[in-house]
């Protein structure tokens, strides 16, 4: 405890600059020396020329490192170590076992997640002043941000994590299901026909506008509760995971869903019937790369000086179906990708959903989780 | 023709792929003999056996029980009694529930069941363990009550592999004893497989020597014994020197076999003088006596396997090294002694 | 004194986990999720007081006792016929029942929405043949389930069982033939009762191993097949209530050692263990 304290105030010197490098990593040496034991601390003061990278593995962080890590450590010379997570609750679960500053950087995906690090006081404060290039972004991600961790945001925000309602347009009217949006999910028509993610927060999301509600002020939870039920009846397969999304909707097992954009974007690329609609009051969120408390800042900031780089946030939107962020009066996303990306209607218009309002979703979490969970299981 | 016999195999085979474990097997029992098949291992006794128990089917030939041919009587039908090597007793039932298996599936009424477990334990006396399990029994306990659940049945054949094998050299001789007197008494047609040729002499009416699956020679005990048709038949009942020996002259069934110089015996056969012949001698038909200067096979001691009421001699004769097996009545002799050799012609077998 | 190490292994690697999972349980759980070291009975009043968590272990102890037997009326014929086998056939039987074990239990488990999905091998076939003109719902409900579970378990039965069959003498069976016992009679009389250890000691483990998975509920499961460790899972990982998931996990493997026990008592703790550890 002693130990990782004094690693702590010795990090928090260095970072005031109260502490020059040398300094720093000689006192760390000592503290190290002294505890008589070889710490991560120990490991991290041997390569500080490196920086550590979590996110959720396969193609995309392929992509990430094909064009983002490449450059930078070609650039600055710090090498990135990378990991993997499926999930960012059992991610942060392995954040809280490791120690201090073993975590530099990981993907973000949605505002929950962004509360719930800085309320553990996981995060480093960002001088956003220091990455020139987010002046071309939509603000309003920073702002929540900044609203959510009380100052400085701890994170940079610069992609849009999009959801909608994906179905086979083969087998199912795509007027009808604009027409009847979420309700689409509760169409007895499709019965057995209709799968959705297995996930607390979009589940009680979907009820709350099945029932007329606003998601972010639910008034009626019994309403919620009895949609889900309602759901239930209908659905054949609650799914865990994106892949698992792809391949029900890409093998016969289901016509309709509520679906990841980016997944759809994939689904399409590979030729498969599938449409996706955004219907009002959809869950949209906001995605980046937040920074872990006792992260070097500079080579952060030259790293996201790549990562904001239009022709970067553009190769990625290609490829990868991520939905960057750009204030629209500065930046003009291509037309090519306004009809493939995720959130882009038929038009080419960027539809904006609805934000989740983190400090209501945590607050009722433990409860609604609990409740979740005992109503899938036994209705 | 008197009755016919309790058991008959008629040209029986049995082969496994190419091997031939019985090979054109011709045998007749008769009711309430008492017959050893005795041979190494692989010589093809235990399958014979297991044929007459239904466990095998023969690949050819017939196996004909009182006349009647049972080739394709399953075996639960052949009422059989077998007693196995290694006693084989059901070990999640009491003796008594053990003897008792087989009355159970001749729909013997219950009273009756009990009644004849009891005689059957009576027998093989041992009344008093009836309820237990078998791993509460000793190893000789354990065979008894394996005898008791094969008579209980009243078998119309007695099939015994190889019983005693298992059990230490006292016990053994106990229960050989036993098991003879409950033949007997009984008088059920037995066949017993062993290969302990000290078992199938004092056991048997009749043994039947087997080697390579097939018989080399069946008669008494006493026959097999005193005129083995072969060399196999007498090494298999014991050591057996082989004396190089010239004939010098014969006829009338008699030839004078020169083994030395000087030394020359008289032995049954016929062969032209000047025959280079080789004569078998059982060790314990070798004797040693002192050197008195007759002419005689001479030797010195080389070795001694002194084994209480025998001693066994390595002798160096010539070029050759006999062995001898006398009683040990006398001083035993040291390694070194010279010593001279008699024997008699009529205990030589041409080979 | 020789048990020493074993004594010690015990103690490192169940005894202190259990305990340590067993103190978490006590602990309290701030709204962010951080385990305070702090005493409560929190997260026990939370299981005692919801029927929800026992309803889920019955269901859990019924989808394990029903997988057990079913891998027991179909591992026996296949351990049976083993044992008939000659020794060569045998070695290679066994080896193949031994190679899907060498793939990952995950692809394995995954490997049946290929065989059982609407397009899957088994519908694709009966449509093929015109048996069927829809495809047969076979997968995400309880079936899917079942098939799955003991496909993961049916090769602990077989060889537990092939082991009992094993030590079964040969002769004993030809003794009770000789004695009037027609072939079924002798198995029933004498084969069945003397495998029967094996059978307990596959059963027992199947159980176990059937009533501890969360992974085939979760890939091959429909609406509503959750499972004990399921609840487990939801606690810890997307809750992050470790103090809740300590508490399921310990009242887990309270209730297994109970079965256990039990289940050795009826058994009979000698044979069974034998069992187990050949």
């Amino acid at each position: 405890m002693d130990f990782h304290q004094q690693g702590e105030r010795l990090l928090a010197r260095y970072r005031d600059g109260d502490i020059d490098r040398r300094g720093f990593l000689g006192a760390l040496g000592a503290a190290c020396a002294a505890a008589g034991l070889a710490s991560p601390l120990a490991a991290y003061a041997q390569q500080p020329q490196s920086l550590r990278f979590d996110g959720w593995g396969g193609v995309g962080q392929q992509a990430l490192t094909r064009h983002i890590f490449t450059p930078f450590t070609e650039r600055t010379g710090v090498q990135i170590r990378q990991g993997s997570f499926s999930g960012w609750e059992e991610f942060l679960t392995r954040v809280r076992a490791g120690s201090p500053g073993e975590y530099n950087i990981c993907s973000l995906s949605n505002l929950v997640s962004y509360y719930t690090f800085t309320q553990g006081n996981l995060g480093q404060a960002l001088d956003i002043s220091k990455i020139p290039r987010f002046a071309s972004y939509d603000q309003r991600g920073l702002e929540a941000f900044k609203r959510l961790s009380g100052g400085e945001a701890c994170a940079v925000p610069f992609q849009l994590t999009t959801i909608g309602i994906a179905y086979n347009r083969d087998k199912v009217d795509g007027a009808s299901v604009r027409q009847q949006g979420v309700q689409s999910l509760l169409n007895d028509r499709y019965r057995g026909r209709i799968v959705g993610e297995n996930n607390w927060l979009r589940r009680i999301w979907y009820a709350a506008l099945q029932s007329g509600q606003d998601p972010n002020a639910i008034r009626d939870m019994d309403a919620v509760w009895d949609r889900i039920r309602q759901s239930r009846r209908l659905v054949t397969k609650y799914w865990g995971s994106g892949a698992e999304q792809m391949s029900l909707l890409s093998n016969g097992t289901a016509d309709i869903s509520d679906a990841w954009g980016l997944r759809v974007f994939h689904l399409r690329k590979q030729g498969h019937p599938i449409d996706i609609v955004y219907p009002q009051g959809i869950y949209t969120d906001i995605a980046g790369m937040f920074v872990f408390r006792g992260t070097p800042l500079t080579p952060v900031y030259e790293m996201f000086d790549i990562v904001l780089r239009e022709e970067v946030q553009f190769a990625l939107a290609e490829q990868e179906g991520s939905t960057p962020l750009f204030d629209p009066a500065k930046v003009d996303v291509p037309q090519a990708l306004r009809t493939t990306l995720p959130g882009y209607d038929e038009e080419g218009r960027l539809r904006l959903g609805v934000f989740p309002d983190p400090v209501y979703w945590n607050g009722h979490g433990d409860a609604w989780q609990r409740r979740y969970t005992q109503v899938m299981a036994r209705g | 023709m008197s009755a016919p016999a309790a058991v008959e195999m008629r040209r029986v085979s049995r082969h496994y792929g190419s091997v031939a474990a019985v090979d054109d097997l011709d045998l007749t029992i008769a009711e309430g003999e008492f017959v050893a098949l005795l041979g190494s291992s692989g010589c093809g006794k235990t399958t014979t056996l297991r044929m007459m128990a239904g466990l095998e089917q023969p690949s050819s030939g017939d196996i004909v029980v009182k006349g009647r041919r049972v080739n394709d009587v399953p075996v639960h039908a052949r009422n059989v009694g077998m007693v196995f090597q290694n006693h084989a007793l059901f070990p999640h039932r009491t003796a008594f529930e053990n003897i008792a298996f087989g009355l159970k599936y001749r729909k013997v009424p219950k009273p009756e069941i009990a009644r004849r477990v009891a005689r059957a334990l009576e027998v093989v006396r041992l009344p008093h363990v009836a309820d237990r399990l078998p791993s509460q029994l000793s190893g000789g306990q354990q065979q008894r009550i394996a005898v008791a659940r094969a008579i209980v049945i009243e078998p119309d054949l007695l099939l015994f592999d190889e019983p005693l094998s298992a059990l230490d050299a006292g016990l053994r001789d106990e229960l050989r004893v036993e098991l003879k007197r409950i033949q007997k008494s009984l008088g059920i047609t037995t066949v017993f497989v062993t290969h302990d040729q000290q078992e199938a002499l004092s056991m048997a009416d009749r043994i039947v020597v087997m080697h390579g699956g097939r018989k080399r020679q069946e008669g008494t005990p006493e026959d097999i014994y005193r005129a083995p048709n072969s060399e196999f038949v007498m090494r298999f009942f014991g050591r057996v020197n082989s004396l190089p020996g010239t004939v010098t002259s014969a006829g009338g069934g008699t030839m004078q076999v020169a083994l030395a110089e000087g030394v020359s015996l008289p032995v049954p056969g016929d062969a032209a003088p000047g025959t280079k012949l080789s004569l078998l001698l059982r060790a314990e038909r070798l004797r040693l006596v002192p050197d008195d200067g007759t002419p005689a096979l001479r030797g010195h001691v080389t070795g001694v396997d002194y084994l209480g009421m025998m001693v066994r001699y390595d002798v160096a004769c010539g070029g050759e090294t006999f062995q001898a097996i006398q009683p040990a009545e006398d001083a035993v002799l040291p390694i070194g002694t010279p010593v001279a050799l008699s024997l008699r012609g009529e205990d030589l077998v041409l080979s | 004194m020789l048990a020493a190490p074993a004594v010690g292994c015990v103690v490192a690697f169940i005894l202190l986990p259990v305990l340590a999972m067993a103190l978490h349980s006590f602990w309290l759980r701030d709204p962010n999720g951080i385990v305070i070291q702090q005493f409560t009975l929190t997260s026990w009043r939370e299981f005692l007081d919801d029927p929800f968590y026992l309803e889920v272990l019955g269901r859990t102890g019924r989808l394990a006792a029903i997988t057990t037997l079913i891998c027991a009326l179909v591992g026996y014929p296949v351990a049976y016929t083993l044992i008939l086998m000659p020794d060569r056939f045998r070695a290679l039987m066994i080896l193949l029942l031994f190679l899907p074990s060498w793939i990952s239990f995950v692809v394995r488990t995954m490997s049946w929405l290929h065989v059982l999905g609407p397009g899957g091998l088994v519908n694709l076939l009966l449509r093929r043949m015109g048996v069927i003109e829809e495809p047969l719902p076979l997968l995400y409900n309880d079936f899917s389930i079942y098939v799955g579970m003991v496909h993961y378990t049916l090769t602990y039965m077989v060889l537990n069982i092939y082991i009992g069959l094993q030590s079964v003498d040969r002769n004993l069976v030809d003794a009770a033939r000789t004695l009037g016992a027609k072939g079924w009679h002798a198995f029933l009389e004498v084969t069945l009762p003397l495998s029967l250890p094996g059978l307990m000691a596959g059963s027992l483990l199947v159980f176990i191993l059937a009533a501890g998975t969360y992974i085939t509920p979760l890939i091959l499961g429909g609406t509503g097949n959750v499972y004990y460790s399921n609840l487990i899972y939801e606690a810890v990982i997307p809750q992050l209530d470790w103090p809740l998931g300590a508490t399921l996990a310990v009242v887990f493997i309270v209730v297994l050692t109970a079965v256990i026990g039990l289940y050795a008592r009826l058994a009979g703790v000698g044979t069974l263990f034998r069992k187990v550890s050949a």
